[in-house]
């Protein structure tokens, strides 16, 4: 009890440190960016369209906004850690209640199977009628298990198609605020390797990380059933290569998107530099003027595209915490159930379990190396400087 | 019926089969197939309740379809395996392999609709 208090006040003092922090951040912002939000308008509405109601929810109003420095202050209020703290809360208090029933079933299949074993392994003593019931009762805990299982996959599926969608309407919007600040070439880099990113993920989701799941949960079942054992070594090594080729293909994504990023902004802002210093050369009042203008608008679009960053960010996070949390909960309760089966010698089922735990725990892989890449490539976009 | 007077049962059997042996052999054949009857009887009035338990925690599971074929495949390896014995007391070894046989057959076709579920499952999942 002691040690709650300590904790509570530790987070209590965390909270009044941090949340006046954020606000007196963005307090200072006084730009006029009315001109520049409406240039993209266009580019919000897409992005905000292609924002799924539920996430929506999870957004405060003001990030609807046509003004943006409402949309700013709502970044910035469901930023706070309290604000992420609730919506964190929220997911796991729904997931833990629907993990916690189906850990309740499968103790109940555990218990059956334990019960069945010894009730059989009274009387049946010839190898042959025993491993007919043997297979018989495999079966049947196998097809228990799997039951209600297979509409699990659907919310992975779903997050992916998600993320796609909002990368895909986020294309526009970040090529715009690019080219608006000046960094033309970042724009058209970032576009190319964004869009090679996006068929990339294309080809993973709808061609490989779910399949890949299952042929090894397939493997698992069948292994499970025939006690054979093989089969599942094999999946075994169908999932570590998976997830390396994918971890080195992500890692290069990070890589050439950086690169490019930061070649192709030192590129635009020499090309702006000079284009300013030709015109407050040749032009001396006119020159000078359009010269504070430009940075004027840079500074405009700078601010501008943190907004849309930090919301972009926000909206994949959001994305993200249900799926991951859910799929963590997951892990957790089939790690805790195959525990269980282990104490009551049912083998077959341990197998099965352990196996989903780990076919879990590829996913939770596969689900962060995917928002960490999507998140770097939206924080160089927003820690991109506008040219100048 | 107790266990105590099952317990009951079975010495006295024993002891009427020792003496049937010694004074009328012909007659101890009916009566150890009479006791082993009777105390097979006695085990199945205690299965009953189990079966009603375990098919209560099926369809707590979800799967009350799969309650008749496991404990179908129970029942007739309890049948096959009494019977294979009695066999076997009695020196028809290949009579009791026979029934051992035909058991283990008949679990393998109660399994046949389950299997074919787990191949179905097992589609759906290469289907992804």
């Amino acid at each position: 009890m002691k040690k709650v208090g300590i904790w509570c006040s530790i987070a209590l003092c965390l909270l009044v440190l941090l949340t006046p922090a954020v606000h007196a951040e963005g307090g200072g912002e006084d730009a006029d960016v009315s001109v520049e939000a409406g240039a993209v308008r266009e580019e919000w509405e897409g992005f905000w369209s292609a924002i799924p109601p539920e996430i929506a929810d999870l957004l405060p109003a003001s990030f609807f906004s046509e003004n943006a420095q409402d949309i700013a202050g709502g970044v910035k209020d469901a930023t706070s850690l309290g604000a992420i703290l609730s919506v964190i809360g929220r997911i796991t208090g729904c997931s833990i209640s629907e993990n916690l029933s189906m850990m309740a079933r499968i103790f109940g299949i555990l218990l059956i199977s334990a019960v069945f074993r010894s009730l059989c392994a009274g009387y049946a003593s010839s190898a042959g009628v025993k491993n007919a019931l043997s297979l018989c009762s495999s079966a049947t805990m196998v097809l228990l298990i799997f039951g209600g299982l297979r509409t699990r996959f659907s919310e992975i599926s779903a997050f992916f198609c998600v993320i796609q969608d909002l990368s895909v309407a986020l294309l526009p919007l970040m090529g715009a605020l690019y080219a608006m600040g000046g960094n033309v070439g970042a724009a058209a880099a970032n576009h190319a390797v964004m869009t090679g990113f996006l068929s990339i993920l294309q080809a993973v989701v709808s061609g490989t990380v779910l399949p890949v799941a299952g042929i090894c949960l397939a493997l698992a079942l069948l292994d499970a059933v025939s006690g054979n054992g093989s089969l599942r070594s094999l999946a075994g090594l169908i999932k570590k290569t998976y997830t390396l080729t994918l971890s080195f293909l992500m890692l290069l994504l990070c890589g050439v998107l950086g690169m490019q990023s930061t070649l192709a902004k030192a590129g635009d802002t020499l090309a702006l530099r000079t284009a300013r210093f030709a015109a407050g050369s040749f032009l001396p009042v006119v020159g000078g003027a359009v010269s504070e203008t430009l940075r004027t608008v840079a500074g405009s679009v700078q601010y501008l595209r943190g907004v849309a960053g930090t919301g972009a960010i926000l909206v994949l996070l959001f994305a993200f915490l249900p799926v991951f949390l859910s799929v963590l909960l997951n892990r957790i309760t089939f790690m805790l159930c195959g525990a269980a089966a282990k104490l009551l010698h049912c083998d077959a089922e341990e197998k099965v379990l352990s196996e989903l735990s780990s076919v879990y725990g590829y996913f939770l892989a596969v689900i962060a190396s995917l928002f960490v890449v999507v998140t770097f490539s939206l924080t160089l976009f927003s820690r991109c400087a506008a040219a100048g | 019926m107790g266990v105590v007077q099952v317990a009951g049962c079975a010495l006295l059997s024993v002891v009427l089969i020792l003496v049937l042996r010694e004074l009328r052999a012909e007659l101890a054949l009916p009566a150890r197939l009479s006791a082993a009857l009777l105390l097979f009887g006695a085990a199945l009035t205690l299965y009953v309740p189990v079966i009603a338990h375990m098919r209560a925690l099926f369809a707590l599971s979800g799967g009350v379809d799969y309650a008749t074929p496991i404990l179908r495949a129970a029942g007739i390896a309890l049948i096959c395996e009494f019977t294979a014995s009695f066999c076997r007391d009695l020196g028809e070894n290949t009579v009791a392999a026979g029934v051992l046989l035909f058991g283990k057959l008949e679990i393998l076709v109660i399994s046949l609709p389950l299997l074919d579920d787990v191949l179905e499952i097992a589609k759906e999942l290469l289907k992804f």
